[in-house]
């Protein structure tokens, strides 16, 4: 057997033995990742979702205009429609969990808009010459369509709802105007296929996104199996920056000096090891993204660009890791010191490099910011291997400044054991 | 030019950790691995073959009275059952010097006779042995030859009737009084 090869069984022998340590790299990872995508699911689903869920609460009569109202709403595209036909209260309302926006149409408002119509259309037609007086009044103080938001919702996209909305309201009382306009000419109801000629068509828009390139927004579980597999990662600090530490203070690399064998391949062997349990990290939460949460009704994990890719990213995050691991562990004079250091580290890079608020999320100074962090460049190259389906020589440039990290902390560490004449 | 056994230390480093065995004052070992598991583990790392290198740790098992808890975990073994595999490690490809730093410290009356009656078979057999020890009268009995060190610089050095005639003392403990004086030496 080589010394290698025992160097690494030992490490795995010690590492399987290492009940705190193999939790803390495995279930406290999925459990994260779990409770985040729980927590996070439905602020995701307004963000990226098309459909925001809007319940309809009817408490005028069925009239025409609540008729087109639906349909209307329905054609939009934006919304998850939920009808309401019963008097409902504010409490109630508010144990609503799934509806973000709420439209309620007041008592008898089909016949003031019904009225208010009618009263323009005579004055458009007294305006035109074409009526001597007007006979109909409108009724005043109309009651208005109520719209109730989500506290969560953004101005700009409560803006957005009601924009809509109300061009929904615009285009049934336009409809509205011009019959009765036909009416009080022709004192006979439109026919409503000519009708429908001669009302305005919405002007198409075609869109297009800004940068070719760009990367869809994630949803949670996109975000957080990705985010908490990295964060998994570089917590292993607290099991191989400790282990070395451990070994420089029992003697045992003392011992290691005087045998025929280079210091070196004892932490390569180290290294491979822990690079191994990293690629075993990502394999049991997207496993569990991908089979478990759709049972938990969270939104599945779909990988875009297939299993190439996600390999790839996962190889060079974890070569990171382990080389961050490594290099607390050299300079680290104790196993307290590796773990508080370690441990606090991971979790303020973790914050800054979006993985508890996801990079897209975060305000424009935080995004700069963001670049610091060997997480936010694990991010993205998890999201270009989950989102979209992209060649390889993209995901390579996402990885670039990963490998170059590593490249960094290997020489750190190796400087770190010369100075301690340990190699 | 510090040479060992006819090798550069500086040069054939390699080769020169082949002859030699190190036995520190630490016991630098794998606790969650058993005691035939470290074995096996830094017998590889001293070139030992499998088959050659399995009857090797259960020799040394044997010597040491160890077989019994060879399948053991090491944290779970006494003071003096991992002084004793400590010093088995250090043998294992049967070095011609072995360097041990304080072996008996702290261990049980048995053990520290069963470790010395076994450096002073192998030394017998040819091993030459460098001991480091505070315990002087161990010394006194177990070492040909002696150097006192205060302070990192040697201040003595030769055979023990020697330096009890030179220093015109009965001990060697009260040769080293005699040297370094009554003071605390840390």
């Amino acid at each position: 057997m080589s010394p290698l090869v025992a160097s690494i069984i030992k490490e795995f022998k010690v590492l399987s033995r290492d009940k705190t340590g193999l939790l803390l790299m495995f279930l406290m990872p999925l459990v994260l990742a779990l409770l985040m995508t729980v927590l996070q699911n439905s602020a995701f689903k307004i963000v990226n979702e098309n459909k925001v869920d809007l319940m309809l609460i009817n408490n005028d009569s069925n009239s025409l205009f609540f008729q087109n109202f639906c349909k209307g709403i329905e054609q939009t595209g934006m919304f998850d429609l939920k009808i309401n036909t019963k008097e409902i209260s504010s409490k109630k309302l508010s144990e609503d969990k799934e509806s973000i926006v709420v439209v309620t149409i007041p008592k008898g408002y089909a016949y003031t808009l019904d009225q208010e119509v009618k009263a323009k259309a005579e004055q458009s037609l007294q305006m035109f010459g074409m009526l001597e007086s007007v006979s109909t009044k409108g009724i005043i103080g109309v009651k208005n369509i109520e719209l109730s938001f989500d506290p969560v919702l953004q101005e700009s996209y409560r803006f957005s709802i009601k924009s809509t909305v109300l061009s929904v309201v615009m285009a049934i009382q336009n409809e509205m105007l011009l019959k009765q306009l036909f009416y009080d000419v022709n004192q006979s109801e439109p026919d409503s296929a000519a009708l429908s000629k001669i009302l305005p068509k919405p002007l198409l828009l075609s869109e297009s996104l800004i940068k070719e390139n760009s990367v869809a927004n994630p949803n949670a579980t996109q975000h957080n199996i990705p985010a908490w597999t990295v964060f998994a990662m570089f917590f292993t600090v607290i099991s191989l920056g400790g282990n070395i530490v451990r070994e420089k203070r029992s003697g045992s690399f003392l011992r290691i000096k005087t045998l025929p064998i280079s210091i070196t391949q004892m932490l390569i062997a180290k290294q491979v090891v822990f690079w191994i349990v990293t690629v075993l990290q990502t394999l049991v939460l997207f496993s569990i993204g991908i089979l478990i949460f759709p049972m938990l009704q969270l939104p599945p994990l779909v990988i875009s660009s297939g299993l190439l890719p996600l390999f790839l990213a996962t190889l060079c995050c974890g070569l990171c890791a382990v080389s961050f691991a490594l290099c607390i562990g050299v300079y680290s004079d104790t196993v307290e010191q590796a773990n508080g250091f370690g441990a606090a580290s991971v979790v303020i890079l973790a914050a800054v490099g979006g993985i508890f608020v996801p990079l897209f999320a975060m305000p424009e100074v935080f995004k700069l910011i963001a670049n610091v962090s060997p997480f936010s460049w694990a991010m993205k190259a998890y999201y270009s291997a989950i989102l979209e389906i992209s060649p390889i020589h993209k995901l390579l440039l996402n990885v670039l400044p990963l490998l170059l990290l590593t490249a960094i902390l290997q020489l750190i560490a190796f400087i770190g054991l010369k100075r301690k004449n340990l190699l | 030019m510090i040479s060992i056994l006819g090798k550069d230390a500086s040069t054939q480093r390699k080769n020169v950790n082949q002859i030699i065995g190190y036995v520190p004052q630490d016991f630098a070992f794998y606790e969650e691995l058993s005691a035939i598991e470290n074995l096996i583990f830094f017998g590889a790392m001293y070139g030992l073959k499998e088959q050659a290198l399995d009857n090797r740790a259960k020799e040394l098992l044997e010597e040491f009275g160890l077989m019994n808890v060879a399948e053991r975990y090491v944290k779970e073994f006494s003071g003096g059952m991992k002084r004793r595999l400590n010093i088995a490690i250090g043998l294992l490809h049967k070095p011609q010097l072995l360097i041990l730093d304080e072996p008996t410290v702290g261990v049980d009356v048995q053990s520290r006779l069963a470790i010395m009656s076994y450096l002073k078979k192998i030394n017998s057999e040819g091993t030459t042995i460098i001991y480091t020890s505070h315990l002087l009268k161990e010394a006194e009995e177990f070492c040909s030859r002696i150097a006192l060190i205060d302070k990192g610089k040697v201040i003595a050095i030769d055979t023990i009737a020697n330096l009890l005639i030179q220093n015109q003392c009965k001990s060697l403990e009260e040769v080293f009084i005699k040297l370094t004086g009554n003071n605390y030496r840390d």
